[in-house]
């Protein structure tokens, strides 16, 4: 029984479930992914996590990060820079709300990846930040 | 007193022409109200909402963009209770109209 709890410990620690649409829509990108690049594999939180935290010219010309609205904790709560609005974690583990609607999940990938990066992420780059996010 | 109130709605209406509706769009308040007060589309003429709607990408600064057909929906909704009859709004809507540009 320990050899068997001991071999899904390191599933559980990788990464919390999507619901099905959403399973769905990384599969996707996962597509996607493949086909930009045949040596693909899968997504990576460790990836996601420096998409997530690392700096660039935001839109603004000012150098911003996703942590400069939603914060490096993911389960608190997050602040706009630039209008104060209060952001529900994204943790999954604090707030059940988040990854669960794909055109909510488009629609914020896409404006905070324009935000941030001045362009769309690719599939391979959303996918590692979803991935990342939904390991909190 | 409690006749010249109603008596100034009265002559407000028939100056201003329409009194701004309350917001009553669940899209429009999920959309626009989830990121700030949802202004009552009444309270600005129909070439703000237009304009506005056209570079949501770039919306004070920040990308608000939403797919095709909601912006779409929104834009109708806006338009067709946009604010135009109403005389003091076309005075403010120009410094924001300005101010959007």
């Amino acid at each position: 029984m320990k050899i068997i709890m001991l071999a899904i410990l390191p599933l559980s620690i990788f990464a919390g479930s999507f619901n099905a649409p959403m399973q769905a829509y990384i599969d996707g990108l996962k597509m996607e992914a493949k086909k930009a690049d045949s040596s693909f594999v899968d997504f990576d939180i460790v990836r996601g996590e420096k998409i997530f935290t690392s700096s660039h010219g935001g839109k603004r010309g000012e150098k911003i990060s996703c942590t400069s609205c939603h914060m490096v904790n993911l389960r608190l709560k997050g602040k706009h820079i630039y209008t104060n609005k209060i952001i529900e974690p994204l943790a999954p583990s604090v707030n059940s709300a988040t990854l669960t609607v794909i055109k909510d999940v488009k629609k914020w990938l896409r404006r905070n990846f324009n935000d941030v990066y001045v362009r769309e992420g690719t599939a391979l780059e959303q996918g590692d930040v979803l991935y990342y996010i939904n390991s909190k | 007193m409690k006749k010249i109130v109603p008596f100034s709605m009265l002559m407000a209406t028939l100056v201003f022409g329409e009194v701004v509706k309350p917001v009553d769009n669940t899209l429009y308040l999920k959309e626009c109200g989830s990121c700030h007060f949802a202004f009552s589309p009444g309270l600005l003429p129909k070439r703000f909402w237009v304009k506005m709607m056209a570079k949501l990408d770039n919306h004070f600064g920040t990308d608000a963009s939403l797919d095709s057909k909601d912006t779409q929906t929104l834009l109708s909704y806006m338009v067709k209770n946009s604010g135009d009859k109403v005389l003091i709004t076309k005075i403010h809507s120009q410094r924001l109209i300005i101010y959007a540009e």
